[in-house]
């Protein structure tokens, strides 16, 4: 597998398509972080810190991501070049396994681009982290952590499929839906237990807060504990609450992302090892 | 013989469709093997087979003695190279790094020899060229040089002048000559292009229908595709009886028509004719050709 290795790594570095994906990781952090200190100089009572502009764009990762891998891998079907693999003699195995290494880690480095930038330019402009260093390593490591699941989804996708567009349009629209799905489960699961502050009018015209009243919208018991785990196995759903820094499950999140990495690259090698190549 | 790859009841079934159905064929080392068959006959499914690209449906084959169901197959296949259908390349690469990263798949220590193989092809010249913007004979000869790039023994080309111009054509066929007599490289080659073909092989297969209608050497399809005198008289039994009692050997083809295998005497046969009230009207010397051979063979419709 080293062989296969070699060739993808020299086939990421040579690709016009990771470089641009790296430069546009870096400008997309510059702009974030010229805006936030735009923003901080025009409204002093306000206080960005380095942790905001570093994590904030994390959720980018998943189309960037995607974007990477369809183009690159999509390459191994259009241009047939997965051919030259099999007939050589390579086993579909080490095929899927070094795509699925050699893609986590373009994933890994785009995701790198984006934080080294916003953290030296952001270092720079608004000073240093205020989390403590255990939470920071903790988020960097959740961070890589889902990026990788969020890889091994996009190589299934790719590798599943035959057509370099269709698989384009597939993988992105999975982070769309991830996103879509990560969203609407963390604005259920962030529904106050008691509502506050409803005014209610009286049939004499006045006007009074009633007392605090249970949400009926707020889930419970096993409905919320469901919502929560699916919430964490999404890696959007993970990259939206360390984007709004909502970190009270982040314990568990690194085992989900391992276990969604494994099962899925399980499911892709076995989707892939029956396919007939043409 | 010593065969380089052999297939016994090899199958391919797609749900219903079987594009393979019992296939067995024999490829002796050293050969130039045309496999000849019309489109939908079996010829690509069974390269795809051979090259680990999809799983046999019921069959097996053996790829220098080692069966297909045996880990050591891997190995086995190191040494061939196959162009498929299209060429396999990368078109954002150029051609020598197309090349380097072949390379690297099989793990070849260093990226000596990539020269001279892109002189082989006749690429030597391409320099920062990306593959996208070569033209279609440029692609296949590059698909070739991809191919050859583990110094392989067993050539599989999969159509592999297709689409090309007639200066294309000729060059390929050139340098699967000149790969076959000075490296000793075993080939298996399939074609439409029944006359390129006759001008290559040295043994050749027809396929038709997923199966093997027929394997036959060069030399034994010259033998059968003997010249012969085209007869079109009035009654075919009269002139049956004249050849059967000069002992000429013939084939009749028609009530009014028949082939005659021997340089006839027109003017004794004319006689022996009229004495059996049979008129001689038409003579015409042919010459069977691959393609007359295979329309026989097959079936189909003649188009003279």
């Amino acid at each position: 597998m080293t062989k296969l290795l070699s060739a993808g790594f020299y086939r990421l570095f040579k690709s016009r398509v990771f470089w641009i994906m790296l430069v546009i990781c870096v400008l997309i952090q510059v702009l974030v972080c010229v805006d936030n200190f735009r923003f901080e100089q025009e409204r002093p009572e306000y206080t960005v810190i380095l942790d905001d502009i570093v994590f904030s764009i994390l959720p980018a990762i998943g189309f960037i991501s995607s974007a990477l891998i369809s183009l690159l891998l999509g390459e191994e079907y259009s241009d047939g070049v997965v051919r030259n693999k099999l007939t050589v003699g390579h086993r579909r195995s080490h095929i899927y396994l070094s795509n699925l290494i050699v893609c986590t880690a373009g994933s890994f480095l785009t995701l790198a681009a984006l934080f080294l930038t916003g953290g030296l330019l952001g270092f720079a402009l608004f000073g240093g982290f205020t989390y403590e260093t255990g939470m920071l390593f903790r988020l960097f490591l959740c961070s890589f952590l889902l990026t990788a699941a969020l890889s091994a989804i996009d190589v299934l996708v790719v590798m599943s499929c035959q057509n370099k567009a269709v698989a384009a349009v597939l993988s992105l629209g999975l982070v769309l839906v991830m996103v879509f799905v990560g969203s609407y489960l963390d604005s259920v699961l962030n529904e106050p237990e008691m509502q506050y502050g409803v005014m209610v009018m009286h049939e004499n015209g006045v006007m009074e807060f009633e007392d605090p009243a249970p949400n009926p919208r707020y889930v419970t018991g096993m409905t919320r504990t469901v919502m929560a785990y699916a919430e964490d196995i999404i890696p959007m759903g993970q990259a939206l609450q360390i984007n709004n820094f909502q970190l009270d499950r982040c314990a568990r999140w690194p085992l989900l992302s391992i276990a969604v990495f494994t099962a899925v690259s399980a499911l892709g090698y076995a989707i892939f090892k029956k396919k007939d190549i043409k | 013989m010593d065969y380089i790859l052999e297939t016994r009841s090899l199958s391919k079934h797609y749900g219903h469709f079987k594009a393979l159905d019992g296939m067995d064929m024999h490829v002796p080392k050293g050969a130039i093997y045309g496999l000849v068959g019309k489109n939908g006959a079996g010829k690509t499914t069974l390269i795809r087979l051979i090259c680990g690209l999809q799983e046999p449906s019921a069959g097996s084959f053996t790829l220098y003695g080692t069966e297909n169901r045996d880990k050591a197959i891997v190995k086995a296949r190191r040494r061939m190279g196959a162009v498929v259908e299209t060429p396999s390349i990368y078109l954002d690469m150029t051609a020598e790094d197309n090349l380097k990263m072949q390379y690297r798949v099989l793990g070849l220590p260093s990226f000596e020899g990539i020269g001279e193989l892109l002189q082989l092809v006749g690429l030597e010249n391409t320099g920062r060229k990306k593959a996208r913007h070569f033209s279609l004979g440029m692609k296949q000869r590059l698909g070739i040089a991809v191919a050859l790039a583990g110094d392989p023994d067993f050539l599989v080309l999969d159509e592999p002048v297709n689409g090309l111009d007639p200066q294309g054509i000729i060059e390929i066929r050139e340098l699967i000559l000149k790969l076959n007599r000075e490296r000793q490289i075993s080939v298996l080659i399939s074609s439409h292009i029944l006359d390129e073909l006759s001008r290559l092989a040295t043994h050749y297969g027809f396929v038709d229908s997923g199966r093997m209608v027929k394997e036959i050497s060069a030399e034994e399809l010259d033998a059968v595709c003997r010249k012969c005198v085209r007869l079109v008289v009035s009654d075919v039994k009269p002139l049956a009886r004249v050849l059967d009692s000069m002992g000429i050997e013939y084939n009749i083809l028609s009530p009014t028509q028949a082939d005659v295998f021997a340089n006839v005497n027109l003017s004794g046969l004319v006689n022996a004719l009229t004495k059996e009230s049979c008129e001689l009207i038409a003579a015409q010397e042919r010459d069977e050709s691959l393609e007359s051979y295979y329309v026989n063979l097959v079936g189909g419709a003649r188009h003279d």
